[in-house]
């Protein structure tokens, strides 16, 4: 298991150095010098001076590459030229809301998706199956970005239900410093997380009905009948812990489905995260805070499937043990 | 006479097939009785309908395609298990009625260990405590031949070989002492040694615990060794029931004879043991066709017209009464005993 | 709409619905086919893929107005009438006409991004099963950063370095960025190359690239407005929502149709090809944004 995780755990770093080198390239093919576009004006002269030494902007390429390498490990990313301060102060201000987000949305797409595809699974063919999976299947066609907007002029418009977008009540609840206000984050926090994690439900429960299915016909499911167990424990028990199993592969795939839609959601609900701050660096061409975004988010992608990896090393009895002899 | 344990009438268990080729009419009318601590054997070729016959018993039938007739009868210890509620039924399977299958590779759940799996039957039955119930689980494998149980009971199945995973059904199908085994094809898919290793230990057990076994097989060798009585099913029906001893000796039905050809007999004329085994020409029919008449007929090396028009009944063979039953014209009429050229 | 783009518009539908009888009595001839209309989602997904396509192709007959002619700039935002089949837009124009157009451009992207997708990732996957060794080290390699990179962060990226990308660039890197999970799943299947796993790829890249270039358009990088994407038509309505929820709900209608559809297709092909499996592996459609 040690080795496993060791060998795991390099190819994860190896996959992010090769994002790193990626990132660097593409900042390199930008148009005039990489931290010093047109609207370097924007720049006090003492900034620009720091970015020189820092980044080596006089230097070499390849001296410029191991500089940039050694920046991003020690979490320097440059400085964003719109924002006048350091992409990496300004992405640990996002990164908060957009992990509560994510969050959020990670927890209602599991709990939503699981239960209904086991519900699905359970009726497989019968009207509630039929009626839930093709439900679930035009929740899982449509833009994320749409569902949002229509959920918006539904309950936040129409029914004023929840507020329309942002962190909290600005006037308030302009920081989260009592529990009203924590409440209040919450309900803002509701419609978002709901767009997101019902796009991302109705996907896992696609998933999991079809997980349920291939193990309900299983022969160790009918010798869990054969003994005289409920009904509700061949299920719950005997074929979930089995469906669960291929699910945890999900888990990792949620990850990059998350980040990409919370750049799509956070626009929508004016929500400040990570994805909201990259796309309004585009608009001013602030191309460090994109690629240190993009950066970030890779690596978040990289940990979740490292995470999964590990999950289903530790619930399928099959790896775990074969990975602790070897 | 003794009350028979387990007593089926007319069973007749149809799947509903997919768009098109209709019903299947797997069990149509099966019949026979288990006496208390006897072995009953089962046999017949692959897709005659010994499993559907099996897992009626227990209700284990899926639900649809499948669906057991009304006017089909199964009684256990003098109730119709037909009729029973889900919680009735439960008190019997795993409990009353124990179950093994062919297929040990696939037939215990790969998540929890086999010691798990053991207690559960009698957690849940004999309201044991969990710790209780390893101990049960232990003393079990310990039954079935296991070496080191106190160790196996915590290993998972993808540790143990095919052997193995089979003895583990054995104790988790008898950790509640039942009174009744259903054994289906529980050697098919072993090596021959193994074979004999649990057939044995089958029989063993059987002696030890005084339970009835229903051994559901293909092959009459198998029965020949362990059984008491044998009923040979073919295309869903009951074509021939008799003691082991009277079937071998005596094969009435055409059936019967030729699974006994393709038997290798240690017993036989050295000439017939080297040639090759005559078995049984053709194959058995999809269930959804069956053929009309007598069933056989298309591979009967005797059929004549009145086989291919007319259903024959099961008929009394003589011998003791109602110990020797035959579903075959020719008992009408024994002169036709001789192929068609 | 006038009475010849009533007609016009009846006429798509009886053509979809024949393209769909059409191709019913051709392929039932197989076991393989038979299965396939026998799911219950084949027909209805083909005919609304039949009937989109009809209506692109006959844009000009089934639209009442060009895609960018503005009816009356002082007076925009009308409902959904019999004369404007789906409200007019924030800028007076008409949400029908600009759909119908729109559905070019859209299934545009998917078709010609699934294409790319598809080519190269069951090129890369065959070059790496059938090779093996170090050649399938280095591409799997390769693929694993492909998938680290989410698809909308590297289209973020190109855009935010290349001032206005063309349509067909676009659409070319939306190609190029979505075929690594292909070449994946084609790849453990070389050596037994199975057509069901194609379909899954299939699908999944070409459902993803349509959500994608939505996702882009809507934030205002995507297909150049005014052209109609249905992607462009979201935003374009969206800060109107209120006043006119129509501009913006209907083009977003359109593409959960057609990615339903696209995904119902999918789902009854994958278990038509092997009807063992039917039923497994749900939803890779939406991944993508
Ligand atoms: N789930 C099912 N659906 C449809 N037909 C079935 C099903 N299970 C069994 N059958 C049919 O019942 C017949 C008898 O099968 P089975 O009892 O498994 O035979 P045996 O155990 O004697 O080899 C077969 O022809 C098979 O096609
Ligand atoms: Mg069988």
């Amino acid at each position: 298991m040690a080795t496993w995780l060791v060998r795991r755990l390099a190819a994860s770093i190896a996959i992010v150095f090769a994002v790193v080198t990626i990132t660097f390239f593409v900042i390199h093919a930008a148009p005039g010098s990489p931290f010093l576009p047109a609207e370097s004006q924007h720049l006090t002269p003492e900034t620009l001076r720091r970015l020189s030494t820092e980044f080596g902007l006089d230097r070499s390429l390849p001296e410029q590459y191991l500089l940039f390498l050694r920046n991003v490990v020690r979490g320097n990313l440059g400085q964003s030229f719109a924002l006048r301060r350091p992409v990496a102060d300004a992405l640990a201000d996002a990164i908060p809301n957009t992990f509560t987000l994510a969050l959020a949305a990670l927890i209602i797409d599991f709990a939503l998706g699981l239960a209904l595809g086991i519900y699905q699974a359970v009726r497989a063919g019968r009207v509630g199956d039929v009626v839930s999976g093709n439900g679930a299947l035009l929740v899982n066609s449509m833009p994320v970005f749409w569902l949002g907007l229509v959920l918006l002029l539904v309950f936040g418009q129409w029914l004023r239900w929840a507020p329309v977008g942002g962190l909290s009540n600005p006037v308030l609840c302009p920081r989260l410093d009592s529990p009203a206000c924590g409440l209040d984050f919450l309900w803002h926090l509701t419609l978002p997380a709901l767009t997101l994690g019902l796009v991302g439900a109705a996907s896992t429960a696609r998933y999991q009905r079809a997980a349920m299915l291939e193990v309900i016909r299983q022969d160790f499911v009918r010798t869990a009948r054969a003994k005289g167990l409920r009904e509700r424990r061949v299920l719950l028990v005997h074929a979930l812990r089995n469906a669960l199993l291929p699910v945890i592969t999900l888990f990792g795939l949620a990850f990059p489905f998350l980040f990409t839609g919370a750049v799509l959601v956070e626009t929508v609900f004016a929500w400040p995260g990570m994805g909201r701050l990259a796309v309004n660096a585009i608009f001013q061409r602030d191309y460090p805070v994109v690629t240190g975004a993009a950066l970030l988010t890779s690596a978040m992608v990289v940990l979740g499937n490292l995470i999964a990896d590990v999950l289903y090393a530790v619930a399928d009895p099959r790896i775990r043990v074969r990975s602790e002899t070897a | 006479m003794t009350e028979p344990l387990l007593r089926v009438r007319d069973l007749k268990t149809y799947f509903v097939t997919e768009h098109g080729s209709g019903t299947a009419r797997a069990v149509d009318g099966v019949t026979f009785d288990v006496l208390p601590g006897e072995t009953l054997g089962i046999v017949g070729e692959s897709g005659c309908g010994k499993t559907v016959t099996s897992l009626s018993i227990l209700r284990l039938i899926p639900e649809p395609p499948g669906h057991i007739l009304p006017g089909s009868f199964i009684e256990f210890e003098g109730r119709n298990l037909l009729t029973l509620d889900p919680r009735e039924l439960r008190a019997i399977r795993g409990n009353r009625i124990a179950m093994i299958f062919q297929e040990p590779m696939t037939s215990l759940n790969p998540v929890f260990t086999v010691g798990d799996q053991i207690a559960e039957a009698a957690i849940v039955h004999h309201q044991v405590s969990r710790r209780a119930a390893r101990s049960r689980a232990i003393e079990m494998l310990r039954l079935v031949g296991i070496p080191d149980p106190d160790e196996r009971v915590d290993h998972y199945p993808h540790q143990m070989s095919g052997g193995m995973r089979q003895r583990v059904m054995i104790a988790m199908a008898l950790v509640c002492r039942p009174q009744l085994l259903i054994a289906d094809e529980p050697t098919t898919a072993l090596d021959v040694t193994i074979q004999a290793q649990i057939l044995e230990l089958i029989d063993r057990l059987q002696a030890e615990l005084g339970m009835a076994v229903l051994l559901i097989t293909h092959d009459l060798g198998i029965v020949a060794g362990s059984a008491d009585r044998v009923v040979v099913m073919y295309a869903g029906q009951v074509v021939e029931q008799a003691p082991t001893a009277t079937l071998f000796a005596r094969p009435l039905h055409p059936y019967t004879e030729g699974l006994l050809a393709s038997v290798p007999r240690l017993d036989a004329p050295p000439a017939r043991a080297r040639g090759r085994l005559r078995s049984i020409p053709g194959q058995v029919p999809a269930a959804t066709a069956w053929p009309e008449g007598c069933r056989f007929h298309p591979r009967c090396p005797y059929a004549w017209d009145r086989c291919r028009a007319e259903e024959p009944p099961l008929l009394d063979a003589g011998g003791e009464p109602g110990t020797h039953a035959v579903r075959c014209w020719l008992l009408t009429d024994p002169r036709r005993r001789t192929p068609h050229p | 709409m006038n009475v010849g783009n009533w007609l016009a518009l009846g006429g798509a539908a009886i053509v979809a619905l024949a393209a769909v009888a059409a191709l019913r009595r051709r392929i039932t001839a197989t076991a393989s086919g038979r299965r396939f209309f026998r799911h219950p989602t084949a027909v209805p997904g083909l005919f609304v893929l039949a009937f989109f396509v009809t209506i692109a192709i006959a844009a000009p007959v089934v639209a009442p107005y060009p895609p960018y002619f503005q009816i009356d700039i002082t007076n925009p935002d009308l409902p959904p009438s019999t004369q404007f089949l789906l409200g007019t837009d924030p800028y007076s124009r008409d949400v029908w006409s600009r759909l119908v157009y729109g559905a070019r451009v859209s299934l545009g992207i998917g078709a010609v991004a699934m294409l790319v997708a598809a080519t190269i990732g069951t090129a890369v996957g065959a070059v790496a099963g059938y090779f093996r060794r170090w050649v399938d080290t280095a591409l799997m390699r390769l693929v694993d950063v492909g998938l680290a990179m989410p698809r909308i962060f590297v289209l973020l990226m190109a855009v935010a370095l290349w001032e206005h990308i063309a349509l067909w660039v676009l659409v070319l890197l939306i190609g190029l960025t979505g075929w690594f999970g292909t070449s994946r799943l084609v790849r453990a299947e070389v050596l037994s190359l199975r057509e069901r796993d194609f379909v899954v790829a299939a699908r999944a890249a070409g459902a993803g690239s349509v959500l994608l270039e939505a996702g882009l358009s809507f934030l205002g990088l995507g297909v150049p407005p005014p052209a109609p994407s249905w992607g462009n038509m979201i935003a374009d309505g969206w800060h109107k929502m209120t006043v006119a929820w129509w501009a913006s709900t209907f083009p977003g209608l359109a593409i959960s149709l057609v990615v339903m559809a696209f995904n119902a297709l999918g789902d009854a092909l994958r278990d038509a090809l092997d009807p063992r499996r039917a039923g497994e592996e749900g939803g890779e459609g939406g991944g993508a944004a």
